[in-house]
């Protein structure tokens, strides 16, 4: 497959990124590059713009100023179907839907390669990302009948279902209980590793971020603070500045373990 | 690897709506066979049957009362069952693709304006005689002006999104407005009106199909089919931006151009139709939600379900007008006897989709 070959050589350059709603500003001219098919991790206070960086990459929103480039390509110049091909990304919550079944609601992820014919092989690849989530059980049930831990599972097939080379993900653990946490950043990694895609997703967990991430980029007001691998990163000082909270960091399985204190 | 029995219900998922849809609009051809024979006049449904036969092959009646059977049965009632048909099918199919385009459980053509813009294109038409393209034939005309006007309402959400971002919300808030401006403008020319041309504008402002004759049928097929055909183009886009906005744009699609393109084959097909039997309301609101009882809200199933159900339903409610007061314009009887049955329905309903 076509999309199988390009992968693991994505770039994706973010310079002097600008935007604000309704002039408040979110980013005041962010800059960071990614150039390695890895699992980088977004973390960072509520409102710093987490979010706004990750639908600017996507082209839901549109940038005041700076620029977005895949490959060395300007964004802006994408069009949105062949986008669909290089950038997957599942949402924060996936709420307001119409109850469809948890298949179909997969399948869609393979709109942007879905041909005449295809529907076999798309189903097969739709089942095998439930599959490797663990809910395969469910692929017949309807979506309104699922909790909100089960639904971002089903988000995130739909996204893993897309092979995109890039997958934006915003919050994906945040309805899980702890094991599916570890379970579905495992997977995540793994899959990574397997296909080189390049996953950026945004975290609030930093202990799964340090665990499983291979890069770090921490976010403070509107701009990049710091961006590394989980120990260049998490450091007591990091995250005083950031979070404005006391904690001690250890090292735990080779990977820094943050403990939060109470000051 | 999938299991047998996934892929089997897969499948059976993704085709039920099309063996419903087959099912109703098998019921709703044998309802059409059966309305032939309903008239003032006692005829069994063998003896219209054959009548109509006899029409379809040119037999000449010989003597008054087989003149007036043939008039009955050949020339009235059946461009009227067949108008019933099509009209109930481009309404439901219409009101199903933008409820779930738009995610908006009242949208329908008629909430969107696209009726009533359609019924005042017509009306000042047949009125004042005013054509927006000249040199067309009256029926041309009324034609013309009619998918014009049932235009405006997708022009206004173009002319809003070229400032500012247009939410579902406000296509129908739009709509909604639309639809007044243009009931108000009717109801302004109603006034001036002499007594027999308003009874005439009244009943199309209630949808009629009493008075459809053979020339309009192929109009009415072919509104079906330009509603239906693109939608079922695009059935699987639709059911994508159901799901949200920013997922499809993700997956590839522009939920706007799609939404647009939607409203312009509905405003098409709603025009034809709007020319021939007037704004039938109702049913592009309540069909698709009993269809999406029966076969979920996955559009490649939703749309050929809802629109035979809107078959049904116009051709049941016509059928019984009929044989009460056949001048009474069917859209009162649809919304009589659709309206208790809707009710019962969403109290029965197991899923809740809104």
């Amino acid at each position: 497959m076509s999309e199988e070959d390009e992968s693991g050589t994505v770039s994706i350059i973010i310079d002097g990124l600008v935007f604000g709603y309704c002039s408040f500003p979110i980013l005041k001219g962010l800059t960071v590059s990614f150039d390695k098919p890895e699992m980088v991790s977004i973390i960072g206070p509520n409102g710093v713009g987490k979010s706004t960086l990750i639908h600017c990459m996507n082209k839901i929103l549109t940038p005041q100023e700076g620029i977005v480039s895949v490959d060395g390509r300007d964004v802006r110049e994408i069009k949105v179907k062949e986008m669909a091909k290089i950038m997957g990304y599942v949402p924060y919550t996936t709420s307001n839907t119409f109850p469809i079944s948890v298949i179909d609601a997969v399948m869609m992820g393979r709109h942007p390669h879905s041909k005449m014919g295809s529907l076999d092989e798309d189903l097969e690849i739709s089942y095998d990302m439930l599959d490797r989530l663990g809910i395969a059980d469910l692929a017949m049930r309807q979506l309104n009948e699922l909790s909100a831990g089960q639904l971002q599972k089903v988000a995130l097939a739909k996204g893993l279902a897309q092979k995109p080379r890039v997958l934006l993900l915003d919050e994906p653990t945040s309805n899980l209980d702890v094991k599916h946490q570890l379970g579905v950043a495992r997977l995540l990694r793994e899959i990574s590793r397997e296909t080189g895609m390049l996953v950026i997703m945004i975290c609030h967990d930093l202990n799964i971020a340090a665990k499983y991430s291979d890069k770090v980029l921490m976010m403070s007001d509107g701009k990049v603070f710091a961006y590394g691998t989980p120990e260049e990163v998490f450091t007591p000082e990091n995250i005083r500045s950031v979070y404005g909270v006391a904690c001690g960091v250890i090292e735990d399985q080779g990977r820094p373990h943050i403990i939060l204190r109470d000051d | 690897m999938v299991n047998q029995d996934v892929r089997r219900r897969y499948r059976w998922n993704r085709n039920k709506g099309l063996v419903f849809a087959a099912i109703l609009f098998a019921i709703a051809a044998v309802m059409a066979i059966l309305s032939l024979s309903i008239s003032q006049i006692d005829l069994g449904v063998m003896e219209a049957f054959s009548i109509f036969r006899d029409g379809m092959n040119g037999v000449k009646p010989t003597n008054f009362e087989e003149f007036l059977k043939m008039r009955i049965v050949y020339e009235e009632n059946g461009p009227r069952a067949i108008g019933a048909i099509c009209a109930g099918a481009v309404l439901a199919a219409s009101g199903a693709a933008l409820q779930n385009i738009i995610r908006n459980p009242l949208a329908d053509p008629y909430t969107l304006g696209i009726s009533s813009g359609a019924l005042f294109g017509m009306v000042i038409s047949v009125i004042f005689g005013f054509s927006v393209v000249p040199f067309l034939s009256d029926l041309d005309g009324q034609m013309v002006n009619a998918f014009l006007f049932a235009l405006v309402p997708t022009a206004v959400v173009i002319f809003i999104a070229a400032f500012k971002k247009v939410t579902p919300t406000m296509m129908i808030l739009c709509g909604i407005a639309v639809m007044y401006i243009f009931s108000a403008m009717t109801t302004m020319i109603k006034y001036t009106m002499e007594p027999e041309t308003l009874a005439q504008v009244y009943s199309w402002s209630i949808g009629s199909v009493s008075g459809l004759s053979w020339g309009s049928t192929p109009k009415l097929i072919a509104a079906v089919l330009v509603t239906v055909v693109p939608l079922m183009l695009v059935h699987r886009r639709i059911d994508i931006v159901a799901q949200g906005d920013d997922g499809a744009l993700t997956l590839g699609i522009n939920p706007n151009r799609l939404r647009i393109f939607c409203l312009v084959a509905v405003s098409v097909g709603t025009a034809i139709t709007v020319c021939y039997t007037g704004t039938i309301g109702f049913v592009g609101l309540v069909a698709p939600h009993i269809a999406r009882i029966f076969v979920g809200a996955d559009c490649r199933g939703l749309i050929p379900c809802s629109a035979a159900i809107g078959s049904v339903m116009v051709l049941g409610s016509d059928m019984a007008i009929r044989s009460i007061a056949p001048q009474l314009p069917v859209g009162v009887m649809v919304a009589l006897i659709c309206s208790p049955v809707f009710i019962f329905v969403l109290a029965r309903m197991k899923r809740s989709y809104w």
